[in-house]
């Protein structure tokens, strides 16, 4: 015996089967949930081009969060029977993810779906996950940039996904953003960016 | 098994002491240092002499004889790749019996013996046998000298190339490291003299003594080793070599021209390490502390001698200035204080060294703030993670889990010594800081090294030193007897209710009987929420329940935060990776974050609560556990 710090991976047998099963399936990750991208948008400036920014995207530079280090909606577009959300993010750091829950009035709005602004996802394989839940009046939603390496440049304010509602009726509808289920997480996601929700409801009128 | 002996000069030592260089106020200074140390070395052998004497753990493969101190003399010929040497050994018997011979195993040809009838020799088996010239009573003592000579064998730990040596004293003799690792508990004292042609920078273990000028431009080097360990050795080469002055001793890196591109980072390195060693443990034992190249084998990445480490080519090994070239040196730098200032004392206890070694090197990552780079607070924990958790995970690679202190850690599989005695250790370590609260433990550490240093060391030592400050004799008893002579680690599993008013989570635990006095915090975390800490105990139930303390709604649970002790957490609900009681988007993202990790990698983006299949690694499958559930509740 010799006082050594020896490699670990010199202590471990070859990989079991179901690790290298495993292995073979990471291959093919990320791709199970295409969003779409924004990426050619005209008014989509591409962050890359900024000396030494992280890879993201701005949706508007002259966007102004309602507080430092917060999330909150803002209208995308909208027609008579339906609307386009944007759920913005706004962090000193750069994020690695967000992940949000929504909730509106099941009675006067549906949601048909989330999809990426393509801040998190230039290259298109981020992975985006949602889910209705309840009585159809909340979204849970996470959206990952591609890689850990690939965190993106939220500072100021980006945009992190679209969220469709078809309006059901006429009136005036509440999207809400629950503050304590709602942020932008760095690395490790352990790392809460944001603390709050401003501007966290939303009325829809018809 | 240790018998009073006598600290007669050692034939190297006694040669460079007669030595009378008008050269020399250096040369007196370094002389007076080995003087001193001598003495020093025969005051402790005093008072061992007063100690109980503990009996072997295992029966000696050495033929019934100890080794009590070895004179060397050895002549080392690089373009030839070989040595010569002289080596006088001071034995003495250990049977019940008179002895007629002795055997040895030496892989160096043994020419001659000296004060012996005769020997032989078989160069194909290394079996050596010395027949005496008269018998050898019980507990008597006998010098032999054998001159050897070849080309030594080691499984990485030794060399001789045309400008790179580097050799323990274990190669300069005929004796075979195995067999000293079997007498664990004996002390014996090196003084040795290696000489080299010109050209070579010779850096040595312990207290070593000036340079002295031989015939035809060669160059000898005396040292002596400090008490009494295995891991002495000497390095040369034609070295680039940094040095500086840190803290009153000089720190040398040592590489071969064109190597020698990471001896800055690694002095940096070297020297916050000791800034934080010596405030941790104390000071180190040496005067002078060398970083050594040697070449590169897969049997180890480096080695910490005293008062030398050894590290594999650092120009092949990567940049030091990632985590695994700091961890690496900060682990051989830890062994100058648990394993050589420190010996073990048990052959059954490694962890004493090489689990304090790594200790160390997690401490570096979460204390330092100097050297090449610094560390998060959850960068450190999560390295703490991966020593835990590559012991949790044993029973993945089919592996034994011999408890950290039992006769069975020394004969275990090479994986299952690696990961129980390095990894484990470390984190038992941790969890002993843990439960015996940061300025205690490092105050008890100080005393443990005061006490017993140069001494050998075994795990009752450390409790009893952890117990002076900690809650009187036998207060860890629960805790050495769950973690130290038994094998296994706690299993929560919580079930969280994060969305309730209140807030509250519920965790169960596998093992009451063994580990309900573990102390384990719990913590709720949000973005919008304030949590305190709160610390469980199970004590015999098998369960607690408890109302989360945050201001603010929580996001989610936490066990353990900061990765104290080895264990497996598990959510009730399956998916829920970050034990909010719920599947949503902040269990993707963890996920996703640690996608790709695996646990044999050393990745920091490890996270045991993420492989939800518990098949180390984190991966689709895993993933997809987690959108399959999306959306499900506690």
């Amino acid at each position: 015996m010799h006082l050594t710090r020896r490699s670990p991976r010199h202590r471990f047998p070859s990989l079991p089967a179901a690790a290298a099963a495993g292995l073979a399936l990471f291959a093919g990750c990320y791709d199970s949930h295409p969003t779409p991208l924004d990426g050619d948008r005209p008014d989509v400036p591409d962050a890359r081009d900024d000396a030494g920014g992280f890879p993201g995207v701005r949706f508007d530079p002259d966007v102004e969060a309602p507080a430092p280090g917060t999330l909150w909606l803002e209208e995308e577009s909208a027609t008579g029977s339906s609307i386009t959300l944007r759920l913005m993010v706004d962090a000193d750091e750069p994020a690695f993810g967000v992940a949000a829950r929504l909730r509106w009035d099941a009675a006067r709005l549906a949601l048909h779906g989330i999809r990426s602004c393509g801040t998190f996802d230039r290259d298109g394989v981020a992975l985006l996950d949602w889910k209705v839940v309840g009585s159809g009046d909340e979204v849970w939603f996470g959206l990952a940039s591609p890689t850990r390496e690939m965190p993106a440049d939220v500072r100021g304010g980006a945009c992190a996904v679209f969220a469709d509602f078809e309006i059901l009726g006429p009136g005036t509808s509440r999207l809400e953003l629950a503050g304590e289920r709602s942020a932008a997480v760095g690395s490790p996601p352990t790392r809460y960016l944001t603390r709050s929700v401003g501007g966290g409801t939303l009325e829809v009128t018809r | 098994m240790t018998a009073p002996r006598l600290l007669a000069p050692l034939p190297a030592l006694a040669a460079l002491l007669a030595l009378s260089s008008p050269t020399a106020a250096r040369a007196d200074a370094a002389h007076d240092n080995l003087r001193a140390h001598f003495e020093r070395l025969a005051r402790k052998a005093e008072l061992r002499r007063a100690r109980p004497v503990r009996p072997p753990l295992f029966a000696l493969p050495t033929g019934d004889w100890d080794l009590l101190s070895a004179g060397i003399d050895a002549r080392i010929h690089p373009d030839e790749g070989r040595l010569e040497s002289v080596a006088t050994l001071r034995l003495c018997s250990q049977a019940t019996h008179p002895l007629s011979r002795l055997t040895f195993y030496s892989g160096l040809d043994v020419t001659a013996v000296d004060g012996a009838a005769s020997f032989s020799y078989d160069p194909s088996s290394w079996d050596l046998t010395v027949y005496l010239l008269a018998p050898l009573a019980p507990g008597a003592e006998l010098s032999l000298t054998f001159h050897t000579a070849g080309w030594p064998w080691c499984e990485g730990w030794c060399g001789i190339d045309s400008d790179l040596v580097y050799l323990s004293t274990t190669e300069l003799m005929p004796i075979d490291p195995d067999a000293l690792y079997g007498i664990y508990d004996d002390q014996f004292l090196v003084s040795c003299r290696v000489a080299l042609p010109a050209g070579f920078v010779t850096l040595a273990s312990g207290v070593a003594g000036p340079e002295e000028a031989l015939p035809d431009d060669w160059t000898a080097r005396t040292f002596v080793q400090s008490w009494p360990g295995l891991y002495f050795g000497v390095s040369a080469g034609r070295f680039v070599v940094v040095e500086e002055d840190v803290g009153g001793r000089p720190v040398r890196v040592a590489a071969l021209p064109g190597h020698d591109v990471y001896n800055d980072v690694l002095l940096d390195i070297a020297r916050e390490t000791l800034r934080l060693d010596e405030a941790a443990f104390g000071p180190m034992l040496y005067d002078h502390l060398d970083v050594a190249e040697i070449a590169y084998s897969d049997t180890a990445l480096a080695y910490g001698l005293e008062s030398l480490v050894w590290y594999v080519e650092p120009h092949r090994a990567g940049d030091p200035t990632t985590t695994y070239g700091q961890l690496t040196l900060s682990h051989e730098i830890g062994h100058q204080w648990f394993g050589n200032m420190l010996p073990i004392g048990q052959a059954d206890a490694p962890w004493l060294a090489e689990g304090f070694a790594e200790f160390n090197a997690m401490y570096y990552v979460e204390r330092a703030t100097g050297g090449p780079r610094t560390y998060s607070p959850e960068e450190a924990a999560a390295f703490r993670a991966l020593h835990g958790d590559l012991y949790v995970y044993l029973p993945l690679f089919s592996l034994e889990d011999p408890p950290l202190s039992s006769p069975e850690i020394a004969t275990a599989d090479p994986s299952a010594y690696g990961i129980v005695t390095y990894h484990k250790g470390a984190q038992v370590v941790e969890a002993l800081r843990w439960v015996v609260g940061e300025e205690p433990f490092f105050e008890a550490l100080r005393g443990y090294i005061t006490t017993h240093r140069e001494d050998p060391v075994d795990t009752a030592d450390l409790q009893d030193a952890l117990e002076t400050v900690h809650g009187g004799a036998g207060s860890l008893d629960w805790f050495f007897d769950a973690w130290v002579h038994g094998r296994g680690y706690p299993r929560y599993t919580v079930e969280a209710y994060t969305a309730a008013d209140p807030p509250s989570v519920s965790l169960a635990l596998d093992d009451p009987a063994r580990f309900g006095r573990m102390p384990v915090l719990v913590r709720g975390e949000g973005p919008g929420a304030t949590c305190r800490e709160q610390r469980v105990e199970f004590g015999a139930a098998d369960r607690a329940d408890l109302l989360l303390d945050c201001t603010g709604r929580p996001a989610r649970v936490r066990v353990d935060p900061d990765h104290r002790f080895p264990h497996r957490v598990v959510s009730h609900l399956e998916g829920d990776v970050d034990l909010s009681g719920e599947v949503d988007g902040f269990d993707l993202l963890e996920a996703a974050w640690s996608n790709g990790a695996m646990l044999w990698d050393y990745a920091p983006s490890w996270n045991q609560q993420a492989d939800l299949d518990q098949d180390g690694m984190i991966a689709e499958l895993d993933l997809e556990t987690v959108r399959r559930a999306f959306g499900s509740r506690d």
